[in-house]
């Protein structure tokens, strides 16, 4: 009795903090069975250690401690997800019986999701600067430009700035990001490397005389500073680069005042051993990482306001909280719902906001590779302005609170302006003076004054979209060359494109495939098969059916466009484009907006979830696990709720749980 | 070991120069070996160089002759020159999985990646041996940046199963190597920037969490692991008068395409090994599912693409054609490395090159029979100029293990190996596959048709695809058949056997050809 009288109010808290549904709604009303058994009753004809079917062997799962001990928790999530999506039993086995589905999602839910019957977080994993964030951070910390501009040279190559050129670029990890956590602890960091670019970026700072000035107050680093003067420059600087935390700022003041003066024995140079020290606060761990003070708590606890300030800064901006944030981060207002929200909206409405389109959506849809993959290089020009093209488009969603479903399509989109100067091509242009206003920051680093016409950037372009093949990002120049080879396009390649990345479908590669000779002497008879009819004949067996169904289609649908993004009707071998096909729910399409329109009908739920997953994935620096289900129902339904905006996207990631608490264990 | 190395690649690289060239140079230099633990004898040094996509076998397989005295495949022929430089071997079995993304791992650790538990060879040396240089080991992929599979241009896993990715950009690994931090002040200031980074952490007691503390070890590993690398750079440099002979040089590697690209990252891997910065290098010049469009030489799809050669119509010319060029890479390095005279005999005499591909067949992705050369002596531990065919298969494993103890390392077992293999370091006189006993010749023949006996090979010259029997007088009897004749027997499938073969023929210039054939008998 005394245990549970303590424990009832914590159980409420929790359940006040996560805003979850629980028990699940159907659970009450059904007579649930044991997993185990719906398990061995009904898969178990095709998932049993022979069979085998599609690969999956469910023999692990008929233990009944296999769930309440969360084992084999990547089978269960495959269950789970076929289950609760009604893609299994195959339909000519019949559906379970609701009692039959609710054992194994509430048994999922149990073991999985929640943890010993509460919600949780899971630990949080420390995090580390990446490449790019280390970039910025160094450029805002120190007032200093790092990035490579757009050149007017062409140079053969996407230049990389000498950041990126000292350090390696990171590896994304399983969360489909290069901020994955889990993926840059599985790695020692690269000291030297970073170390370095630290040295570079100090260079670079000491010979500005207006970086120092905005940094620390004075118009160059003095030769011959008296001690309070170097201890309040190491000072200034430590409050800077450990992102405005005074406390550890202080704690680290007389450390790095001593290897100062150790060093100033020798050098004789106050300057030298300033730069020296400064050296070392940036390749220190506390800038490095972004460390959390630990309560050493197996349960979810709020992050501190200065806490919250970075996390949310480098969500965002990938770099460090400017003043603002960090004063309503001491003051502790920062914590508040309505605080948050309207510095969610200042931070969106900042040029910073860019970094968000460029490593969430370049990540994502892959777009950063047309900089950073050689094999995608056309030439400098071609590649930046179909870059843009696409970074645009995602930054005006965000910028102008749009639906993010108009990636499938919309009627708007971002044209390189040499195609708009070309009177022919009649596009008409929105608003172009508060283009040139919103985007005045980015674009300064994107002027370009070459007379070589190969060379000269144009910065795309917002305009009306003026017929019906153009319209959202899945159509762009950019994803349309990154799904195609340099010489041909692929429909099963953008296919799967689509619904593995658009709609979220994890893809199992295919088993031992029929070759295309054999696929083309079954149709001898037809003297030109058509790609469409090769593609169908290629993956005629049943084991490819199931996934080529849908694969296919969303592939043939743009086959109008060349590998290029431009767009054709017939082939290079002059055969005619036939841009038709039939998705797997039977209903027909002959042109890519036809598609397209489809493409979102039949998918938008899973687009969707999709997208709320990546963005959650991105800001967290970690997959989405099972447990990070009590967050994002919720925030699906509420962005469902307000029209799939994408503003809302990011303000609720920003507002939940996984957000703003932690946990240790 | 000379430290005057650098203006050889220079010279290579910025004038294109030969051998002829470059070698005058080399003897001016007096390269007197100043090792970093001068011993009285030079390391050897492992470099594994990955070709991805596989081969055409046929095209790939030395059919014929015996262990010292055989013609090469038409993949291998640009090797001629160098025949008594390298081991061919044949009938080794890999296990582990030949999917696009794994084949590379797989190859370096007889394990896959679903297993979660890689520790390639090359690591397990560099484990071993490689604390003795500034690098441990190096990686290079001149395949491109493919974010979205990160685990394809991996050949090496470390220790901890942790896949390391390699440098894309020569320029960059070249900085890496010899560049600004390897300058002496620069590196005098970074020991000693990093000797204030632990004596100031070590001051704060903080508030982080078990798991965090974890990672802050790592932190402190990888400063142990920058200072090793720095003392090992000191010690390297001693009296070699490096840091002058850098200073007179500006070495902008010219990377455009592909083949300039893979050509620098050799001249580095050579001067790598050379000025012994490291002795440990793996390398890829393609990944297992290259994008790669071979332009540079005409080859105007990707290399994936063309590897699928069976399913692809027409595109085994062009298949060959890649292949038959990154030979040509191999044949670069082994003339590159022979040119450099280290002690009594060559670096290349010191070496140990294992170049392959993770798969045989380009479009089943088999992982038996790997196309596999040795080349190097491996410090006198290998016997070059062969062509050695296992009689019954044996575990690829098996050859990871026998390169690992060459290398100094002391291996149990590594997936699948049961012991090192025989015939490596010495002749193995294994009993040819096909001996010719004689009776290979045209059985009988009247006005149009013809039955003749021989082993069957496809043409070493050729552009086209056709095929020969090689009958005992050592002519060739030419077969020039339409595809559907070819398909409906299954006649490819002989190739590298003794058959009786019996169809239609044409003289062609004096010669009897083949050009349909209604039997066709395996013996």
């Amino acid at each position: 009795m005394k245990i549970s009288r303590f424990k009832a109010p914590t159980i409420v808290a929790i359940f006040l903090v996560f805003a979850v549904e629980w028990p699940p709604p159907q659970a009450s009303s059904m007579k649930v069975t044991d997993a185990a058994g719906v398990i061995a009753a009904r898969c178990m004809s095709c998932h049993d250690r022979d069979t085998r079917e599609g690969g999956v062997d469910l023999t692990p799962l008929l233990q009944k401690r296999s769930a309440s001990e969360g084992k084999n928790p990547r089978l269960w999530i495959k269950v789970e997800r076929m289950v609760s999506r009604g893609e299994m039993p195959p339909r000519d086995e019949g559906p379970l019986a609701p009692g039959e589905k609710a054992a194994i999602t509430q048994t999922f839910h149990e073991s999985f999701v929640l943890r010993q019957g509460k919600p949780h977080i899971g630990p949080t994993p420390l995090r580390r600067l990446t490449r790019y964030e280390l970039q910025n951070t160094l450029e805002d910390v120190l007032s200093i430009t790092l990035k490579s501009p757009y050149r007017d040279t062409i140079t053969g190559r996407i230049d990389l700035s000498k950041i990126e050129s000292t350090v390696p670029s990171d590896i994304p990890g399983p969360s489909g990001f290069d901020n994955d956590a889990h993926r840059m602890q599985s790695l020692n960091p690269p000291l030297k490397e970073i170390a370095d670019a630290v040295h570079y970026a100090l260079a670079t700072f000491n010979n500005d005389s207006a970086a120092i000035q905005t940094l620390l107050g004075r118009v160059d680093i003095p030769t011959n500073a008296t001690e309070p003067e170097a201890r309040q420059l190491i000072s200034k600087f430590l409050l800077s680069a450990y992102r405005g935390n005074q406390p550890r700022a202080h704690h680290y003041a007389n450390v790095f005042y001593d290897l100062y003066y150790q060093h100033l024995r020798d050098s004789k140079n106050t300057r030298e051993s300033l730069l020296h020290v400064f050296e070392m606060i940036l390749v220190s761990p506390d800038f490095l990482y972004r460390f959390e003070e630990s309560k050493n708590l197996d349960t979810p606890y709020p992050v501190t306001g200065l806490e919250l300030a970075t996390r949310l800064s480098y969500f965002l901006w990938s770099t460090t909280p400017d003043a603002e944030l960090l004063r309503l981060a001491r003051d502790g207002s920062l914590l508040r719902d309505d605080v948050l929200k309207s510095q969610v909206t200042r931070m969106l409405n900042s040029p910073k906001r860019l970094s968000l389109s460029e490593r969430f959506a370049g990540q994502w849809l892959g777009f950063d590779d047309l900089l950073s993959n050689r094999e995608y290089f056309i030439d400098e020009r071609w590649n930046r302005e179909s870059y843009d093209e696409a970074l645009f488009f995602f930054d005006e969603l965000i910028k102008s609170d749009r639906s993010f479903l108009e990636m499938v399509q919309s009627d708007w989109i971002y044209k390189r302006s040499s195609a708009l100067k070309a009177q022919q091509h009649g596009y008409v242009p929105i608003d172009p003076e508060s283009v040139k206003n919103v985007y005045a920051d980015v674009l300064s680093s994107r002027q370009s004054t070459s007379q070589d016409s190969r060379a000269r950037y144009d910065p795309p372009v917002l305009v009306k979209t003026k017929n019906d093949r153009e319209g959202g990002l899945i159509t762009s120049a950019a994803i349309m060359r990154l799904t195609a080879s340099k010489t041909r396009t692929s429909p099963i390649r953008r296919g799967v494109w689509v619904l593995s990345t658009v709609i979220g479908r994890a893809l199992e590669p295919p088993p031992n495939v029929p070759s295309l000779d054999e696929a083309r002497e079954a149709l001898d008879v037809k003297r030109n098969p058509s790609v469409a009819e090769l593609i169908k004949q290629h993956v005629s067996r049943s084991e490819c059916i199931s996934c080529h169904k849908a694969i296919d289609p969303l592939g043939l649908g743009l086959e109008n466009f060349a590998p290029n993004g431009g767009w054709r009707t017939h082939y290079p071998d002059q055969a005619p484009v036939v841009s038709a096909g039939m998705m797997p729910d039977g209903k027909t399409f002959s042109t890519p907006r036809e598609m397209k329109v489809l493409l979102l009908e039949t998918y938008k739920e899973e687009i969707t979830n999709n997208f709320v997953e990546k963005m959650l994935a991105y800001a967290l620096g970690r997959k989405v696990e099972p447990f990070d289900r009590v967050s994002l129902e919720p925030i699906v339904r509420k962005v469902k709720e307000d029209g799939y905006k994408i503003d809302t996207v990011i303000e609720q990631i920003v507002l939940s749980t996984q957000f703003r608490y932690r946990q240790d264990r | 070991m000379s430290r005057n190395s650098y203006l050889i690649p220079r010279r290579l690289l910025l004038k294109g120069a030969g051998f002829s060239m470059a070698l005058p140079l080399l003897d001016i230099m007096s390269p007197a070996i100043t090792h970093a633990k001068p011993t009285n004898k030079a390391p050897v040094r492992l470099c594994v160089l990955y070709k991805g996509c596989g081969v055409n076998p046929h095209s790939w397989d030395v059919v014929g002759g015996t262990e010292t005295n055989f013609e090469l495949s038409r993949i291998l022929k640009p090797l001629a020159p160098v025949q008594d430089d390298i081991l061919v071997l044949g009938n080794l079995d890999n296990q582990g999985s030949s999917d696009h993304m794994d084949a590379p791992g797989t190859f370096m650790s007889s394990t896959r990646h679903k297993d979660n538990n890689r520790y390639s060879f090359d690591q397990r040396v560099a484990d071993q041996i490689g604390n003795d240089t500034p690098i441990k080991s190096m990686q290079l992929t001149a395949d491109n940046v493919w974010k979205q599979h990160p685990w394809l241009n991996v050949l090496s896993y470390d220790k901890n199963h942790q896949p390391l990715h390699g440098h894309h950009d020569p320029q960059v690994a070249f900085d890496m190597m010899f560049r600004d931090s390897s300058r002496a002040g620069r590196q005098k200031q970074l020991l000693s920037v990093l000797d204030g980074v632990k004596e100031a952490s070590s001051s704060l007691s903080r508030k982080v969490s078990s798991r965090d503390k974890l990672v802050l070890e790592q932190y402190f590993d990888s400063i142990r692991d920058v200072e090793n690398s720095i003392q090992q750079a000191r010690q390297n440099r001693r009296d070699a008068g490096l840091d002058q002979k850098l200073s007179e040089i500006d070495p902008s590697l010219k990377v455009g395409n592909l083949g300039e690209r893979i050509k620098a990252m050799l001249d580095l891997i050579t001067l790598a090994f050379w000025t012994d910065s490291t002795r440990v290098v793996s390398c890829m010049l393609a990944n297992t599912n290259s994008r790669v469009h071979y332009d540079f030489m005409g080859v105007n799809a990707e290399f994936h693409y063309v590897s699928h050669h069976v399913r692809n119509k027409r595109v085994l010319p062009q298949y060959d054609k890649i292949n038959i060029w990154h030979t040509t890479q191999l044949r670069y390095l082994i003339d590159k490395m022979k040119a450099i005279r280290e002690g009594n005999g060559t670096l290349f005499d010191n070496s140990l090159i294992l170049w392959g591909s993770g798969i045989k067949h380009g479009d089943y992705h088999s992982l038996t029979d790997l196309p596999l050369v040795l080349a190097g002596g491996g410090g006198g531990k290998v016997n070059l100029g062969r062509h050695v065919r296992y009689p019954k298969a044996e575990p690829y494993a098996n050859l990871l293990l026998t390169l690992m103890t060459i290398m100094g390392a002391q291996p149990k077992r590594i997936g699948d190996s049961t012991g090192t293999l025989p015939g490596i370091g010495e002749k193995a006189h294994f009993k040819p596959a096909n001996p010719d006993d004689g009776s290979w010749k045209i059985i009988s023949s009247d006005d149009s048709t013809l039955t003749a006996k021989g082993l069957l090979r496809i043409s070493i010259e050729s552009e086209l695809e056709y095929y020969q029997l090689r009958l005992s007088d050592k002519s060739d009897l030419e077969i020039r058949i339409p595809y559907m004749n070819n398909h409906k027997l299954r006649f490819d499938r002989c190739v590298g056997k003794v058959v009786t073969v019996t169809g239609q023929y044409k003289t062609v210039a004096g010669k009897k050809t083949l050009v349909t054939l209604t039997k066709v008998e395996l013996n």
